[in-house]
């Protein structure tokens, strides 16, 4: 059990503080007006994004969702590159083009955010498909909703992983709204493990908000998935901290239960591993300033160029 | 100095309201630390300090609404002065802006005499100068096409017209050929030069016997012409006597800083002036191997619009012209027109000698330039190009 | 467009030449593969794929269950991360179904990574009228593609054209729409043995010509050339048949230069007129060739109503040979 690691749960906190603090700085560069458009921000679901990719070897593929900053964060995105991007710079990570809902970086395994909900599904099973064609040790991960999980993709997807055996790990993130509309308005069945049994899928559930518990379960399903075990769909519960976007203040979600789950906040839950406090303080004042460093870097930053930008799109 | 402005609270919500301020104009505040709270229809919402500095002005204060973006307060430092930064990226909205429609109706496009002809008739009938208003059309509801156009050539005509390419030409008969772009910014500038631009002339002949000797003798690659010594002689020149590299102004002259020399080039359809940049920075092989690239590109149709010429040399050289009165290119002061050198039998001393020389004209614009002036520029060139050895001595210095 | 020499040619049905394209690519670069549903086992609804499975086994010749946006999503999936997928859906009705995966994804993936990645992928699909197959495996869809800006669009007429525009659009860096006719697969012509690269976005004068351009693709193009040997024999009109061959990007030069030479121009889709590729090619020579335009640009297009089941109506509702033949007419006032 990792509960003893030291090092690896400083570099957990590292990266859940990294992106609460990182979501925290969208909101206010959006209500600052820097930010267009939409930004579904990852607050409260930290750990699995957190977790998932800590278990991750340098060679696999993420795909994400509209809620992408954390996993992108988590897979080793930079700060001032993704705050470039989300401004609309040239500096961001797709030139300016993306945007919020569309953070890529291929060259690190991160194929991408994606405005559509469940499409990244079957983009992931192409990822793996084209390992396995290749023979490759790697394995990717697709991160989902509770709300792709009734979309046509999510059981074409995972239906084509499962008879491919490929190495492909679902992770649907349970924060238990569709937008508003609640997990048990939109399904009989709330716990959706369920749904990989049909398929002949292992799958199983992890607590959300315990970034320790996310980053086991995930490491052992990495294991199994490169031993060919696979695909595996794991379901994590968790909830968001505010509404399903930065203008969406969210008043559908219950008030005990959004009180019970930042009573569980997944950085709380994480320091109290953490033997040493000091280092956790030292560790949010680095990361303080890192942010400080990439807001100056974005505001630097100069704008996309039109003429080459039509010069090379408008075909 | 730093707006903080009224945040963005919503998708469709325009303003908010500033409940109140938690600090006070002279404070100093650093990012990040909330300077007040704004309530919009749904909630309440901190505003906090995008940069470190003092809090200058407050320009919405509490109980007061604005709208989203719009400044509500100025940060910076003391003594600066606050002037409105708009924000990238924000678009103005909208609403209200009268879009008239842009396009009144169009009327049907018809001869005098009331006829449709199709575009194609219509071309042909401008290049064969046939009168379209004398034809009757064939085609549906009377429209005149083509066919109808080229009968009514070949009845005034007695000749059938053939295709050459595209186009259509009647044999014995006059041919219409509208100006090309070029053509028609050549009239236009032409035009323009001769009628607004005082030119004087000055005619002076140039012994270059010895430029030519040294020209061989250098033998450098691409090979030296007697241009590429004018090019460089004139360069030195207008060092010499800037007035000349100039442009002319309604009520102003421009002295310019750089020297570009323009060599006209024929090509296609008309001229085009290529400037050879720097002129009086490049050595001798260097300005050789510009004049090349520079006509390549003008014959290739490709002229760069900077650096523009401040002056213009002009040769007919090549036709064996011996002197003409050249137009001066708007907005330069002045014009040089070289022509053709050749063996001539002058007097030097006393007795007759055979020695090469060609006549230069210089154009000028008398608003700008006298012709003591002129003459002047005109004698220094005249002594760079008669003694050529000064212009390597001088070779390409600042490079 | 060099005629192929009939010694170094040989007569191929053009789902063959689709077939030689496929497995000389395959051949060539390990990066590419086929999937769709039944092209592996039963090598294609139309044999386009017949024997793949056997020279190149399982990992890269696929079959697929009935999921078209998932496989189309795959595609771009494995297309991102470094292979050459040539995707086949059935029927380009089916499309419809996997239009996320297609203009969402695929068209948008470029731009969106800011040029990190592009979609090498081939969609192969079929459509057009033919066999009775009613509404809704009838259409023709390349309207829909052509409008969004990220993809190449191509429909070859010939088995020549098919063969090595395929091996184009394979070897082509961005997205393509490879759509083919269904009453195209069983005809026959000369392809040159070796093997050939059309590069797209060229187009193909089919039969020269001097007095009436007609600008056609796809099942439009047998039936134009057709229509082109009636008008000379019996009219006297010499038309000139020009083939776009890749519609996105379209031969803009080869257009306006083949109008302006005749003066007169008729456009045949066999798609529905309302929206259609050729308004879209008439409004470029409008523009373009404007002043050598001797009549109006005619088009003779497809009736704005689904394909119905009763075989006179269904012919009622697509350009025939007849209709082409009276539209040049009408262009040169014959």
């Amino acid at each position: 059990m990792s509960t003893s690691d030291p090092e690896l749960l400083a570099r957990l906190y590292r990266t859940l503080y990294g992106i609460r603090r990182f979501e925290e700085t969208c909101i206010q560069l959006y209500r600052q007006g820097h930010i267009r458009g939409y930004l579904h921000p990852y607050l409260g679901e930290e750990a699995i994004a957190t977790g998932v990719c800590a278990a991750l070897g340098t060679e696999d593929y993420i795909v994400s969702t509209h809620r992408g900053h954390g996993h992108c964060l988590a897979r080793g995105g930079r700060f001032d590159r993704m705050l470039a991007e989300i401004t609309g710079k040239a500096t961001g990570y797709c030139g300016g083009l993306g945007g919020s809902m569309h953070i890529a970086d291929p060259d690190t395994g991160n194929l991408g955010a994606n405005g559509i909900v469940g499409a990244g599904i079957p983009i992931g099973v192409g990822a793996a498909l084209g390992a396995t064609i290749r023979g490759e040790d790697r394995v990717c991960i697709v991160f989902s909703s509770d709300g792709a999980a009734n979309h046509g993709t999510f059981g074409e997807a995972l239906n084509l992983a499962a008879i491919w055996n490929l190495p492909l790990l679902l992770v649907v993130e349970n924060n238990q709204f569709a937008v508003s509309t609640p997990i048990d308005k939109s399904s009989r069945v709330v716990d959706l493990f369920h749904r990989g049994e049909g398929y002949g899928v292992d799958s199983l559930a992890v607590d959300g908000n315990d970034v320790l518990a996310v980053y086991d379960c995930a490491t052992d399903a990495r294991r199994r998935l490169l031993a060919g075990e696979g695909p595996i769909l794991i379901e994590a519960k968790t909830y968001r901290h505010a509404g399903h976007h930065v203008n969406d203040p969210g008043t559908y979600m219950p008030q005990d239960q959004v009180e019970l789950y930042k009573g569980r906040d997944p950085l709380t839950l994480c320091r109290r591993h953490m033997a040493d406090d000091r280092r956790a303080d030292l560790i949010q004042n680095e990361v303080d300033a890192d942010i400080e460093a990439a807001i100056d870097f974005a505001h630097d930053s100069p704008e996309p160029d039109v003429d080459a930008f039509l010069q090379e799109y408008d075909r | 100095m730093i707006a903080v402005r009224m945040p963005q609270v919503g998708e469709n919500l325009t303003t908010g309201i500033l409940l109140e301020w938690s600090i006070v104009e002279g404070d100093r505040v650093q990012r990040g630390d909330v300077l007040a709270v704004v309530e919009s229809e749904k909630a309440a919402f901190e505003v906090t300090a995008e940069g470190s500095g003092v809090l200058l002005r407050i320009d919405c204060p509490a109980g007061q609404q604005a709208q989203v973006l719009d400044a509500i307060a100025w940060i910076g430092e003391p003594g600066e002065s606050i002037a409105a930064t708009p924000i990238a990226g924000v678009e103005a909205p909208l609403f209200g802006v009268d879009l008239a429609p842009r396009m009144a109706p169009r009327t049907a496009t018809a001869t005098s005499a009331g006829h449709a002809a199709s575009p194609s008739a219509r071309r042909v009938a401008r290049q064969l100068l046939v009168d379209l208003t004398r034809i009757r059309g064939t085609g549906p509801g009377g429209r005149i096409i083509k066919r109808d156009v080229l009968s009514a050539a070949l009845a005034e005509s007695g000749a059938t017209p053939v295709m050459v390419g595209i186009e259509p030409v009647v044999e014995g008969r006059d041919r219409v050929e509208p100006h090309g772009r070029l053509r028609a910014a050549i009239a236009e500038r032409m035009s323009l030069s001769a009628r607004s631009v005082p030119h004087f002339y000055l005619f002076i002949d140039v012994d270059v016997t010895d430029a030519q000797q040294l020209r061989t003798k250098l033998g450098a690659d691409p090979a030296l012409s007697l241009t590429d010594l004018i090019v460089a002689a004139t360069a030195r020149s207008l060092r010499q006597h800037e007035r000349l590299n100039a442009h002319v102004g309604e009520r102003e002259i421009v002295l310019k800083a750089g020297c570009h020399i323009g060599l006209a080039v024929a090509v296609d359809g008309g001229i085009l002036v290529p400037a050879l940049a720097d002129a009086d920075r490049h050595s001798l092989p260097e300005l050789a191997a510009l004049r090349h690239q520079a006509i390549d590109a003008a014959r290739a149709g490709v002229v760069a619009q900077k650096p523009s010429p401040t002056f213009t040399i002009t040769s007919l050289a090549g036709y064996g012209v011996e002197r003409f009165l050249p137009i001066i290119n708007p907005p330069e002061c002045a014009i040089l027109a070289v022509g053709h050198s050749g063996e001539r039998v002058i007097a030097v001393a006393g007795a007759a000698v055979v020695r090469e020389q060609m006549t230069l004209c210089l154009a000028c614009d008398h608003r700008a330039v006298d012709g003591a002036g002129a003459a002047a520029f005109l004698q220094s060139l005249k002594g760079w190009l008669e003694e050529p050895a000064r212009l390597i001595d001088n070779d390409g210095e600042g490079e | 467009m060099t005629d192929a020499n009939e010694s170094e040619s040989r007569t191929l049905l053009f789902r063959d030449g689709l077939n030689e394209a496929l497995r000389q690519e395959m051949a060539r670069d390990e990066s590419v593969f086929c999937i769709g549903v039944g092209i592996a086992e039963r090598g294609g609804s139309y044999k386009v794929t017949d024997g793949l499975l056997a020279e190149f086994g399982p990992k890269r010749c696929i079959d697929t269950p009935i999921a078209e946006p998932s496989i189309v999503g795959a595609a771009v999936g494995a297309a991102i991360t470094g292979m050459r997928p040539v995707v086949e859906i059935l029927f380009v009705d089916f499309t419809l179904l996997t239009m996320d995966q297609i203009v969402n994804q695929a068209a948008k993936y470029r731009l969106m990574s800011g040029g990190a990645r592009s979609v090498p992928m081939v969609l192969r699909t079929q459509g057009g009228v033919g066999d009775g197959v009613a509404a809704q495996h009838s259409q023709s869809l390349e309207g829909l593609f052509y409008h969004i800006p990220g993809l190449k669009l191509v429909m070859p007429s010939t088995p020549r054209d098919a063969r090595a525009l395929l091996v184009s659009a394979i070897r082509d860096d961005e997205p393509v729409v490879f759509l083919e006719h269904k009453l195209l697969y069983m005809t026959e012509g000369l392809v040159p043995k070796e093997e050939e690269v059309i590069p797209l976005g060229v187009a193909d004068i089919k039969r020269a010509g001097r007095d009436c351009t007609l600008i056609a693709w796809s099942n439009m193009i047998p039936r134009s050339l057709a229509a082109a040997a009636e008008l000379a024999a019996t009219h006297g009109i010499d038309v000139e048949v020009l083939d776009p061959r890749t519609l996105v990007p379209l031969d803009r030069q080869a257009i306006v230069e083949s109008v302006c030479r005749t003066e007169h121009v008729v456009i045949v889709q066999e798609a529905v007129r309302r929206g259609g590729v050729a308004a879209d090619i008439a409004s470029i020579i409008q523009a373009d060739a404007f002043d050598y335009l001797d009549a109006p640009v005619e088009i003779v297009a497809g009736r704005n109503t689904p394909i119905p089941y009763n075989r006179a109506l269904e012919q009622a509702c697509i350009p025939q040979t007849d209709d082409i033949i009276a539209a040049v007419r009408r262009a040169v006032y014959s």
